[in-house]
């Protein structure tokens, strides 16, 4: 191979002085804002995470809109709630489940771990990224709620209805880097499905929980998605209807909260170990 | 001071040795290629440089620390097994490796640098084997370091690119940097090394120059190479490294 002789080569110019970088949040806040745009170009995000639960509130949630559940809740709301809960828990399991272990599979992780960037950055970003994709879910089906389905609710409900939704997606993420670094990459997304189909029909998303099997209501009762739910419901129904709609007694919201939080931490546990055993033994 | 130094390193997976009493020594501002065959034990020195993995035995430092935590400020890598997001365009990953680092340079005139300014909006997947390679150099490039570490960097790439990578990568030596690679082609070793290091089995069985290799080009690059790397290892027998 030829080389170019030194008089031949570029001359090297003021541009190529380096500057210096800020700290660890700026690298964060660009590592998020990276991640939701990378996440707004995939046909993937906008059909699985936006048009789905759009498309299953069409379905399941518009016909009977305007029918009213004994205490005056109208179905139209009961199913947003539904189908809110349904994705934001599904953007928790795939956005962190199956993105992440792709992102492990195929080399990314460890790439940057030759870098000076702190993989916590990557995964911190990861939980902002999907906050703010989950506010983006919220606002579709708010919207198609309020214009298609004559939802209504004061200013002050909206927002504490979305606040659950996003703080929701926080709770589950800890499930999806669980399943990210758990499982081999190649099997994540399988496992996730495994995970959420069952999970998101036996809390009752799709239909009632009134309406399901007599085992699976004996089933949800030890679903952190179903108690998440009963906390969703709680906030735009009063509690009569949210026990017809549930087809079981409300508890105590910090008993609710607690099946929420509690496998989330453990989860989060499992999955910060087996992140840290990968990082420390993993070879090629 | 080395940029790197390597004494007696050992490295076991599974009862395998991928190095065996690896020593090995990189100053400052030198380009040195390694060659070796499959299974030689390449990559691993180079996932232990950037303390990805741990040595069994032996010991490594990497700008006189050990490797990882805050030497990778200093150092910058092109990985084989590398991987890039996807939906990911090639200005924002250049950006954002840059901005891990403590000092960067301008992620533009990196990529006018690479040769990527084109490419600059497009995502990762519309990249093509050679280009992709040309923005891991970028990204290797941008945090201004100084230790270049490249396991087999042009393996992708066309006559053109090659050429232009390695005019690059000069650069950057002029610039200050020191740039240990990883490669198979015998001639760009040649070409472009000031030092060629052939490991083989986990050891190093020669430290010289592309000129003594080959007793000022009356040997055969290859045959020299045949030779020197016949006794310790098999491609077939071990797999890649």
């Amino acid at each position: 191979m030829t080389m170019l002789r030194p008089d031949q080569r570029p001359a090297p110019d003021v541009r190529r002085e380096p500057r210096r970088n800020g700290g660890v949040l700026g690298l964060l806040a660009m590592t998020a804002a990276t991640q939701v745009r990378s996440g707004l170009r995939s046909v993937e995000f906008a059909v699985g995470a936006i048009a789905i639960p759009v498309l299953l509130y069409a379905m399941f949630g518009l016909p009977n809109a305007s029918t009213e559940l004994p205490g005056g809740t109208r179905v139209g709301l009961a199913m947003l709630v539904s189908m809110s809960a349904y994705g934001v828990v599904s953007l928790a399991i795939f956005a962190f489940g199956e993105d992440v272990a792709k992102d492990r599979g195929r080399g990314w992780i460890r790439t940057l771990r030759a870098t000076p960037y702190p993989t916590w950055v990557y995964l911190a970003a990861k939980a902002v990224s999907a906050v703010v994709h989950a506010a983006l879910i919220v606002v579709v089906m708010f919207a198609v709620a309020a214009t298609a389905g004559g939802v209504s609710l004061d200013p002050g409900r909206w927002v504490a209805l979305a606040a659950v939704m996003i703080a929701g997606v926080l709770a589950f993420s800890t499930l999806g880097f669980a399943i990210a670094f758990v499982a081999r990459p190649r099997a994540a997304a399988v496992i996730a499905n495994l995970i959420f189909l069952p999970l998101a029909f036996a809390s009752g998303f799709f239909i009632p929980m009134g309406e399901l099997p007599d085992v699976l209501q004996d089933i949800a009762r030890y679903l952190p998605t179903f108690h998440f739910g009963r906390l969703a419901y709680g906030v735009v129904m009063p509690a009569s209807d949210v026990e017809y709609w549930t087809g079981a007694a409300s508890g105590p919201v910090l008993v609710h909260l607690a099946w929420v939080l509690v496998p989330a931490l453990v989860l989060g546990a499992v999955a910060l170990v087996a992140a840290r055993r990968e990082a420390v033994t993993r070879r090629g | 001071m080395p940029v790197v130094e390597m004494r007696d390193v050992r490295k076991e997976y599974a009862g395998v040795d991928a190095l065996a009493g690896l020593d090995l020594r990189v100053e400052q501002g030198e380009i040195v290629a390694m060659l070796g065959p499959n299974g030689a034990g390449k990559t691993t020195t180079f996932e232990l440089l950037l303390g990805l993995v741990r040595p069994t035995g032996g010991t490594v430092e990497v700008l006189g620390r050990r490797p990882g935590g805050g030497v990778r400020a200093r150092v910058g890598a092109m990985l084989q097994s590398a991987g890039l997001p996807e939906q990911v365009t090639v200005r924002e990953l250049v950006r954002l490796v840059g901005r891990s680092y403590p000092r960067a340079l301008d992620a533009d005139d990196v990529l006018e640098r690479t040769a990527l300014s084109q490419r600059a909006a497009r995502t990762v997947t519309t990249l093509s084997g050679g280009e992709r390679q040309r923005l891991l150099l970028a990204m290797a490039l941008v945090g201004a370091p100084e230790l270049l570490l490249l396991d087999e960097p042009t393996a992708a790439m066309d006559v053109v690119s090659r050429r232009a990578f390695w005019e690059q990568a000069r650069a950057s030596v002029e610039e200050g940097a020191t740039i240990l690679f990883a490669t198979h082609d015998l001639a760009e070793a040649s070409a472009v090394a000031d030092r060629i290091l052939v490991i083989a089995g986990g050891r190093l069985v020669a430290d010289t120059t592309a000129d003594a290799l080959t007793h000022h080009g009356d040997d055969d690059l290859e045959e020299v190479f045949l030779a020197l790397t016949a006794e310790t290892s098999s491609a077939f027998d071990k797999g890649d490294d």
